[in-house]
């Protein structure tokens, strides 16, 4: 009896380890070290998500980061009284909102601030109704904002400071200006309408290229600094298209109908050193106004201002403004016309 | 029982030898995995998560962000996918490479009433609109053989690297505020590219498209490329910088109607007519064309500035001092 529990136990333990072969894989490991082949999840996600777990907040924060590194919305974010959605107490942080919107309340702060850090990217995201400004780096440098949406909030839709990029953002319906850059700064293939300040303002040694602004009610595009300002359409701003003061190269543009509901030009420039070449402005009070001095107003054309096509100050260096009909014959290659 | 004694020390070997560490690591005990929630933070659209109702298949009634895990298929008297009300924030939709596909009697591909963000996929055959947004961010898609435009966006909105093709209105229509950039817009039954408003367009291409490549005012048209277009390239109503485009046959390369347009360095070839200024006011500078049944037109007695016409037949040299001549070659 014994020797017969023996054997059939000797036939269940065969018979399993047969069956644990069948399923098994090839019993010749691979070559190398032995190491695991799977992916974590951490790996599949390296990036850490935003919650009250990973990054709570505090007094005045609903989420705070305070540790550098890559970080992630998976929800939207609602604001609270006297908080900011997110603040970045850290340098180094890139945050993707992955489509989510943050979404202020009543007595909030801004949608994100960042006071003091550098380093700051954000991006993919939708920011509305922040009683200050939706982005809100505006003490903040080298910052990166792309592809994000900024509407309705008090302050300015996107506020940076110093040495930022703003790519590829919408900023509607803001209290202040649409979008603010600091100097040293790149903006590119922005639209900013019908905010309560400038669509877009620089600080200076920037260049703004691409960019849509309409229906803003101060200026469309107001550089108080050097600045390049390019390949822009300027539309029906309540005061001028585009402001410039001092050493700014501003060409190719599409400016109309500037003071809508006040007074101004489609291009105004305070200062000197300005290159303002190859726009085309139509309606408005004045199309190219030059307060300032030592400018050069070359190879534009002008046409249906209320007031005046030009209106240069004294001792700039404008070109002839030529008026000259169909067919016209001029060696002048630098000529402004007026249409 | 030595053999049941070495099988059994065999299997427990391997049990071990699978197992993890049981010394735990130092500090306090907390959990160190991520949750699949975290690895994927986005709603899926699906019959559970966005249901649809009478006239959708799939219906979006909260802020947030979305994505497609597999095509859609479209119903008749049914948006795809309908996003409503979205006033009070912006909905983002990944459609992650997936289609969505139409129906005879379909509606809209996309259908949303107010801030909509969309990319990464395709809306083809359907009844109504392939993509049809209120305002927000179109990227990466592929809109072709809708019942009526491929992508319209009512205002604000930034559109770059669509393909409209074979719709049966316009490949692409936007309103006030927008940019176009890096878009195809082919064969479709009314114009590639429909503006209203002050908008930006660059580097597009509009081919084959029944009506005009371009249509509109108060814009910037510049770095395109237009060919075979039934009417005109550029259909331009005024208010306009029109600078750097190269047009090829099909109908008039580019029509001024309206006025105080700035037309500048365009080439243009193979077109019934060049140039072709109806309207008034516009300034006409720089431009080349060639082999067009007429090069250029401007009715007589109506004033534009326009830049002497120079023609220099085969062969011959460039000798001009003008800057500003227009060049037929």
């Amino acid at each position: 009896m014994e020797s017969r529990i023996r054997l059939n136990l000797e036939v269940a333990v065969f018979l399993a380890m047969i069956g644990g072969m069948a399923r098994a894989g090839d019993l010749n490991p691979p070559a190398g070290p032995v190491a695991p082949t799977h992916k974590t999840l951490t790996e599949v996600e390296p990036r850490i998500a935003i919650n009250a777990t990973n990054t709570p907040g505090d007094a005045d924060s609903v989420f705070r980061i305070a540790l550098s590194g890559s970080y992630y919305l998976t929800s939207n974010v609602f604001g609270a009284a006297g908080k900011s959605g997110i603040e970045i107490g850290v340098d180094n942080v890139t945050i993707d909102l992955a489509g989510f919107s943050l979404i202020g309340a009543p007595g909030a702060l801004d949608g994100i601030s960042a006071p003091g850090r550098s380093d700051i990217a954000i991006r993919n995201g939708n920011v509305r109704s922040w009683p200050g400004d939706g982005i809100g780096l505006s003490s903040a440098s080298q910052t990166v904002v792309e592809e994000v949406v900024a509407r309705s909030n008090t302050g300015i839709g996107i506020n940076t400071f110093s040495r930022s990029l703003v790519k590829d953002c919408i900023c509607y319906a803001n209290g202040g200006a649409g979008i603010v850059v600091g100097s040293v700064s790149t903006m590119t293939l922005c639209l900013c309408y019908n905010n309560g300040g400038p669509g877009i303002s620089t600080g200076g040694t920037s260049t703004i290229t691409q960019c849509v602004t309409r229906l803003n009610q101060a200026q469309g595009i107001l550089a108080v600094g050097p600045a390049t300002i390019s390949g822009c359409t300027s539309a029906t701003n309540t005061t001028h298209g585009i402001e410039v003061s001092s050493t700014c190269f501003v060409s190719g543009n599409e400016c109309s109908n500037a003071g809508n509901g006040g007074t101004g030009a489609n291009i105004l420039a305070t200062g000197g050193d300005n290159r303002i070449e190859g726009n085309n402005v139509t309606g408005g009070d004045f199309g190219i106004q030059v307060t300032g001095t030592g400018n050069l107003i070359v190879r534009n054309s002008s046409s249906g201002a209320g007031t005046a096509n030009y209106s240069i100050a004294a001792s700039n260096k404008d070109a002839q403004v030529l008026s000259p009909g169909s067919g016209f014959v001029s060696t002048d290659p630098w000529a402004n016309f007026t249409y | 029982m030595n053999r049941l004694t070495a099988s059994i020390v065999l299997l427990s070997v391997a049990r071990i030898s699978a197992a993890g560490p049981l010394i735990p690591s130092g500090g306090p005990i907390a959990p160190t995995h991520k949750t699949l929630t975290e690895i994927e933070p986005r709603t899926a659209i699906n019959a559970s998560n966005t249901p649809g109702d009478a006239d959708s298949v799939f219906k979006i009634t909260k802020v947030g962000s979305y994505y497609l895990t597999d095509d859609v298929m479209g119903e008749a008297g049914k948006h795809g996918i309908e996003v409503f009300p979205a006033t009070f924030g912006t909905v983002t939709i990944d459609l992650k490479g997936f289609s969505l596909y139409g129906v005879a009697g379909s509606l809209n591909g996309v259908n949303a009433s107010g801030a909509v963000n969309v990319r990464n996929g395709a809306a083809q055959g359907w009844g109504g609109i392939g993509v049809m947004v209120s305002q927000g961010i179109l990227e990466n898609l592929h809109v072709v053989f809708n019942g009526a435009e491929g992508i319209r966006a009512l205002w604000g909105s930034t559109i770059t690297n669509c393909v409209a093709e074979g719709n049966f209105g316009d490949g692409i229509s936007v309103g006030d505020v927008t940019r176009v950039h890096g878009c195809i817009s082919k064969g479709n039954g009314a114009s590639g590219i429909h503006l209203d408003g002050a908008c930006l367009i660059s580097e597009c291409v509009a081919y084959a498209n029944d009506f005009n490549g371009i249509e509109g005012g108060l814009s910037t048209i510049r770095d395109c490329m237009l060919f075979s277009n039934g009417d005109a390239a550029i259909a331009d109503s005024g208010f306009s910088i029109v600078q750097g485009n190269n047009i090829h046959s099909g109908g008039i390369g580019i029509l001024a109607a309206g006025s105080r347009s700035r037309i500048e360095g365009n080439n243009i070839s193979g077109c019934t007519i060049g140039i072709d200024v109806t309207g008034t006011g516009n300034i006409v500078i720089g431009n080349t064309c060639t082999d067009n049944g007429s090069n250029f037109e401007f009715p007589l007695g109506i004033l534009n500035t326009v830049g002497e016409i120079l023609s220099f037949p085969a062969g011959g040299v460039v000798t001009s001092h003008n800057p500003w001549a227009n060049i037929e070659y």
